[in-house]
Parts: structure tokens; C-alpha cells; sequence
């Protein structure tokens, strides 16, 4: 697992410097100006760098390759969605750093953000981690812009406390909750779907 | 004899081609050549035996294992190269041998980093930065540095240059001296199977046609040339195959039914196939 993560690692160093500028600069907005959107979107840059190294094992035919070597198909879906876990935590991470830097402390909000984060980057690996694995980085592309599109608008939505608090007291307990759930279900589907995967083209 | 691959009644389909691969054993300690058209199903066939494609009917065994999809202690003792199957492009050689360290049991990083200084390569250059002949040798020295006993290597040998070429044949060569070491090879450089292997396998629109020990296989074949009017007076049965010049036509027949006026000459291996392949194999 750790060879599968170091190889990401030497990919994510060559290629994702300009990315993680981006990134930065999301999460001092997010901690700046309070904005769930500029929130979100330092999840969703960070999880397109662990979506980009699918797309680069697609192209390179490594997908083919690592599915050869003594690793097994789990291992290498497990290695995926512990590098979006990884970049979820660093997401969350810079989001908190920022806006405890720039002076808010409140706990409610950093754990609101912190908590939408985690849900919405766990909706869009579970969303679109399996139809990648399916049917490739390039013809996935639409789907995944749509998918990112209607997740940032739900949670966006959901996170204002208007609407959390007042008319579902639950939501955010069953947010998270769901998010989980999605995540592991879509775990066993793109467990199954590589097992099943034949490479007869890449 | 022990196998280390046995294809029992395979067969695959995809699209219209179909594979069908009734019996097909590669016994162990040998070197034994695939040779075949572009898609006769040579790729094909190292992908079942790899596990990147399931059978749609039949048995596969690798190294004993009848699911080498699932079996890691099987890939773990197999090297293999692939066509369209790669390592990552923006990685370096030292990179790549960081990453495998970590996923063969048996890697063995000095033979690795040797095998790179013996072939000349840049181990900070880019795997995409190389040419297709440095992009073989690092697959090869991956292949070649994890105690593996089964080399299956898909055209290893195509696009590269002569002395590349030689260079690699004498690399393989020198691994299968040892009797627990197998290589499966497919090229359609037939010279190069000519120079390394034991025993041959002619693939053609997806069957195999034949396999046979090299050796025996061209002792058992000549060429006789003759002239249009002389044809005449050759047995028509006994010749598998004719190919016409302008002035004399070469015909393949077996060793032993060569009439007694003619000269045979000992033929090649790409001859060999070429005029079976054209006499529609019917030797």
C-alpha cells in the first residue's frame, strides 16, 4: 500500500505545484471571507489531484500494468481512496488553519466546515471514483463536472443554518452519515468493478 | 515434463475475433517463442496469462495457479511485458525502483540499479523521455530484478535496433541458462526466436497452428528451388507450400519426401512460417 501511495506522491510532486497554489489560495479565501463555496472548492482542487493520478495510470496503461504485479485489485482501489482521504484531511486541514488564522475561532463553524468538507468530498470520490474506474478519466469527464456542480450547490445549500437547523434538525448527523455510507458502498463497487475489469484496450 | 503455463480448451472472444486456444503448454525451464501475425492473438493470449483478461471458457494455469488475477504469490514470481501495460510516465527509473521494492517480495534493488548501468540508462530521465529501446530495457530490468522463474515478454524485441535488439536476446539468453527459469516470448521478429528458443508456437487468425521444438521443426523442413518447367515432375502432394520468382520457385516440402534429383536447403524460421502460413499450414 505504501509503495502505491509513493508512487502518487512522485507523480503529485512533479505535476500538482500549480494546483496546490490554487489550493492555497482557496483555503485563505475560505478563511477570508467565510464562504462555504471557497470552502469547498479546496476540497474538491485537492480530490481533482488524487483524480488526476487515475487519469494519468489510465493513459500510461499503469492501471493495465499494476494490475499484473503482486498487488491485488483491492489494494490498488484501496490506494485510491486513501489518497482522497488524504487529500479530504489536508483540505480540511488548510480550511481550519486559515480561518483560525484569520481570526475565526468559533467551534460551530469550524466544525460545520470541517463536516461539510468531509461529506462533500466523500459524495464526489463516491460519486465519481467507480464510473472512472468503469469507463476511463476521459469519458467520465462530463459526468464528473456535473457531479461536482450539483454536489457543491447541495452542500453549499445544506450547510446554511437556516435551512440545517430550523427545518431538519438531523441534517447534521444524516449528512455525514450518508456520505460514509456512500463512500464505503462505492468502495465495494470499484472493488468489484476493477476485479471484473478486463484490459483488452487502455 | 513440469508446465509452467497450461491453456486448456481457452477461448475468448472479443468483437470478431475469436481465441481458441485448445491445448497450449509451455513446459518449464524452456524458452518458448509465440509467433503470429499482427492480430493472430498473441497479445491476447499474454493478457489471459497475466490476468488482465478472463477466459470466456476454458483453464488457465501460471505457475500452478488456475486464477492469477487473484494469486499475488504467482505475479510475485512472474516478469512480464506488455503491450499497451505500463509503468507511470513521469516516473524516473530510480522512482519506479522505489515504488516496486515495495510491491515484490523478492526485489532485489542491486541487480536493478546494475542492470540500468548495464543498459545505459539515465536513472533520473523520465520514463516518457526515453526512446521506445531504452522504454524495453527499463521494463526489462524491472522484469529481470525480482527472483522471477517465468518471463512472459510481449515483443520485447519490436522497434528496437539491432544491436539493442542483441543486446536483449543475450540478456535473456543468459537468464534462461537457468533451469528453473521459463520464458514465454511473442515476437514477429522471427530471426530473434530463431537465435533463443526452444520450442515454437504459430499463431494464426487466433488457433494455434502448431508447436513444435525448434530444432526439430527445421530439421524436419527444406527448401527446394526449382524452375516453372521442372515443377512438373515433383510430387504435388508432397509440397506444402510454393513461393514464384521470376525465373524459379521455391518450394517447401518435408525432409524426407524430397525426390533424389533435387537439392534441399535447410530454410529458416521466418521462411518456415511465411510458406506455411502462405500453404495454408497444411504441413
Amino acid at each position: 500500500m505504501k509503495a502505491l501511495l509513493l508512487k502518487d506522491w512522485y507523480l503529485l510532486r512533479k505535476r500538482w505545484g500549480l494546483l496546490f497554489g490554487v489550493v492555497l489560495l482557496f483555503s485563505v479565501l475560505s478563511g477570508a471571507q467565510a464562504s462555504m463555496l471557497y470552502t469547498l472548492m479546496t476540497t474538491m482542487m485537492l480530490l481533482m489531484i488524487s483524480l488526476n493520478t487515475l487519469a494519468y495510470d489510465q493513459h500510461d496503461g499503469w492501471d493495465a500494468y499494476a494490475s499484473a504485479l503482486p498487488v491485488s485489485r483491492t489494494q490498488l482501489v484501496l490506494g485510491k481512496y486513501l489518497l482522497a482521504g488524504i487529500c479530504i484531511v489536508v483540505s480540511v486541514m488548510l480550511v481550519l488553519l486559515a480561518t483560525i488564522g484569520l481570526g475565526d475561532r468559533r467551534m460551530d463553524n469550524l466544525l460545520g466546515n470541517a463536516l461539510a468538507q468531509v461529506s462533500f468530498g466523500f459524495f464526489f470520490v463516491a460519486c465519481n471514483f467507480p464510473l472512472i474506474l468503469k469507463f476511463g478519466f476521459e469519458k467520465s469527464r462530463v459526468y464528473y463536472l456535473v457531479v461536482t456542480g450539483v454536489l457543491i450547490g447541495l452542500t453549499s445549500l445544506l450547510s446554511q443554518s437556516a435551512l440545517s437547523s430550523s427545518s431538519f434538525p438531523a441534517l447534521p448527523f444524516v449528512v455525514p452519515f450518508s456520505a460514509l455510507l456512500a463512500i464505503l458502498l462505492s468502495f465495494k463497487l470499484s472493488v468489484f468493478l476493477l476485479k471484473t475489469k478486463e484490459f483488452s484496450e487502455t | 515434463m513440469e508446465h509452467a503455463i497450461a491453456c486448456t480448451n481457452v477461448r475468448k472472444k472479443l468483437g470478431s475475433f475469436s481465441l481458441d486456444l485448445e491445448h497450449f503448454c509451455v513446459e518449464k525451464g524452456t524458452v518458448h517463442g509465440l509467433i503470429g501475425a499482427n492480430g493472430s492473438g498473441k497479445t491476447t493470449t499474454i493478457k489471459l496469462l497475466l490476468g488482465l483478461m478472463k477466459p470466456d471458457e476454458g483453464v488457465v494455469s501460471v505457475l500452478s495457479s488456475t486464477d492469477i488475477a487473484q494469486d499475488t504469490d504467482a505475479r510475485n514470481r512472474m516478469g512480464f511485458t506488455v503491450d499497451d501495460a505500463s509503468v507511470p510516465s513521469l516516473l524516473n527509473p530510480r522512482e519506479m525502483g522505489a515504488v516496486l521494492a515495495g510491491l515484490y517480495h523478492d526485489w532485489d534493488d542491486t541487480a536493478y540499479h546494475q542492470l540500468l548501468k548495464q543498459f545505459k540508462l539515465d536513472e533520473k530521465k523520465p520514463y516518457r523521455a526515453c526512446s521506445r529501446g531504452m522504454k524495453v530495457k527499463i521494463l526489462l530490468a524491472i522484469a529481470l530484478s525480482h527472483k522471477a522463474s517465468l518471463l512472459i515478454l510481449d515483443e520485447p524485441t519490436s522497434g528496437l535496433d539491432p544491436l539493442s535488439r542483441d543486446e536483449i536476446l543475450s540478456l535473456l539468453s543468459e537468464y534462461s541458462k537457468d533451469e528453473e527459469h521459463t520464458i514465454l516470448i511473442t515476437s514477429h521478429i522471427t530471426s530473434d526466436l530463431e537465435k533463443l528458443c526452444d520450442y515454437i508456437t504459430v499463431l494464426d487468425e487466433g488457433k494455434i497452428r502448431f508447436t513444435e521444438e525448434k530444432d526439430a521443426l527445421l530439421d524436419s523442413y527444406r527448401l527446394v528451388r526449382t524452375t516453372h518447367s521442372a515443377l512438373a515432375d515433383f510430387d504435388p502432394e508432397a509440397i506444402l507450400a510454393k513461393r514464384e520468382g521470376e525465373f524459379q520457385i521455391e518450394l517447401l516440402m518435408h525432409k524426407e519426401q524430397i525426390p533424389s534429383f533435387a537439392e534441399p536447403i535447410r530454410v529458416t524460421l521466418e521462411e518456415l512460417v511465411i510458406l506455411l502460413a502462405k500453404g495454408g499450414f497444411k504441413g
